[in-house]
């Protein structure tokens, strides 16, 4: 299933992950596979260890990068797909967004 | 090259990560045992004193436990795949034995139980296992049955540890742990220190990792514990610091060391005459009849081969 900014995403209990001199990397205990994450991907990585919504993460990031918004949201949407696809990450939920009024 | 270090930076810091996990279990298995080892060396430090715990790399753990806890651990750890290799044995030789196993992505992980801090009859006392444990500290980066040597006696261990193990050979890395360790004591930790160094006869050795740490890395360091550090009279230890030691004069030192007449022949039985399953072993021959019947050549042959490389200079 696509990931979109409504959704929440969470770390996988068998994701151990460390700070490098402002990188992180990240290793999957269950397949022994570690990848590195820059300067941008970490401070995107410590948000969704904070279980914040995708659309939160971006906003957050777009204060304190000065990129615009559409380019922050596909480069974190594109950054959690990857990280779903490797089963670093997993869909926790989605936000409950209001109806449209008809 | 730049690209090829941050790659290895990488790989490290997830093989410390999985090595950390496999320390966390050990300790999680032996607290279900009510053993209760205290950390020792680079483990502890690198998570205790280093920014990034991989920035100080180390290859095995070292824990210190009660010699009557040995077999206890070994017990508890061969459920999860760990093995003593065939080489470890001796009680005053090692004063340590050796755990070991490889994980499920081929990364080792290698216990160090000792039972003295050094296999050197002359530091072997340099602290007991119940004064460790009673100066011990919590390292909560390795979970909540971690302990490590408290502050001074991490210092005692990190300045002895390059003269009582490798000869008095300067690696920079030993050096700033000492420096670090030496930088987080108060005055009144310092003095305490200095005393204790004294007491167990090592002053002169500790005078000298400082001095190089301070050359190194510019420690700063009380003037009053340095300078009293300095005075230390004549002690055995200091012998460890004379440049070109040798095999042979590490065994005159430890036998020097070693209390009586009894506990020196012990030693010199354990080098000269190591157990059978280590001859087999270092032989590769089968402990059947015939491994048998050649056991006494084989003692006869390890002994020339050392001499003959101590001849040589190769030992």
């Amino acid at each position: 299933m696509k990931i979109s900014l409504s959704d929440t995403v969470t770390i996988s209990s068998s994701v151990v992950f460390r700070d490098l001199s402002g990188e992180t990397v990240l290793l999957n205990l269950d397949s022994g596979i570690y990848y590195g994450l820059d300067e941008v991907g970490t401070r995107i990585w410590h948000l969704l260890a904070e279980a914040l919504p995708l659309a939160t993460v971006c906003s957050t990031i777009q204060q304190e990068y000065a990129v615009e918004p559409d380019v922050i949201e596909r480069d974190v949407l594109q950054l959690v797909g990857d990280l779903c696809d490797q089963r670093l990450v997993t869909r926790a939920s989605q936000l409950s967004v209001a109806a449209p009024e008809s | 090259m730049s690209r090829s270090l941050a790659r290895t930076s990488r790989a490290e810091t997830a093989v410390e990560l999985l090595r950390r996990r496999e320390l966390v279990t050990v300790l999680d298995v032996l607290a279900g045992h009510e053993i209760r080892p205290v950390l020792l060396k680079g483990a502890p430090l690198a998570y205790t004193l280093y920014p990034t715990p991989s920035s100080r790399p180390h290859d095995d753990v070292d824990l210190m436990i009660r010699r009557s806890d040995v077999e206890r651990v070994a017990n508890a750890l061969s459920a999860r795949g760990y093995i003593a290799p065939t080489y470890c044995g001796g009680e005053l030789l090692f004063c340590q034995t050796q755990l070991s196993r490889r994980d499920e992505f081929g990364v080792s992980h290698d216990l160090d139980l000792h039972w003295k801090v050094s296999t050197q009859s002359v530091f072997a006392d340099l602290l007991t296992y119940d004064e460790l444990d009673q100066d011990s500290e919590p390292v909560p980066a390795l979970g909540p049955h971690a302990r490590a040597a408290g502050r001074i006696h991490a210092l005692i261990v990190a300045c002895a540890h390059p003269v009582m193990h490798h000869r008095n050979v300067e690696r920079l890395i030993w050096t700033h742990d000492v420096h670090l360790l030496a930088s987080r004591l108060t005055a009144d930790e310092f003095r305490q220190f200095a005393l204790l160094a004294q007491a167990r006869r090592v002053g002169a050795i500790c005078a000298r990792q400082l001095a190089l740490a301070r050359a190194r890395f510019g420690t700063q360091l009380p003037i009053e514990a340095t300078a009293q550090l300095a005075t230390f009279g004549l002690e055995p230890s200091t012998a460890y610091l004379s440049t070109g030691r040798r095999w042979h004069n590490e065994l005159v030192s430890s036998l020097r060391g070693l209390p009586d007449w009894g506990s020196r022949m012990r030693l010199l039985r354990e080098i000269f005459l190591p157990s059978s399953r280590y001859m087999y072993a270092a032989y590769g021959i089968e402990p059947d009849d015939w491994g048998r019947a050649s056991l006494p050549g084989l003692y006869v042959h390890r002994t020339v081969r050392g001499a003959w490389r101590l001849v040589l200079a190769k030992k």
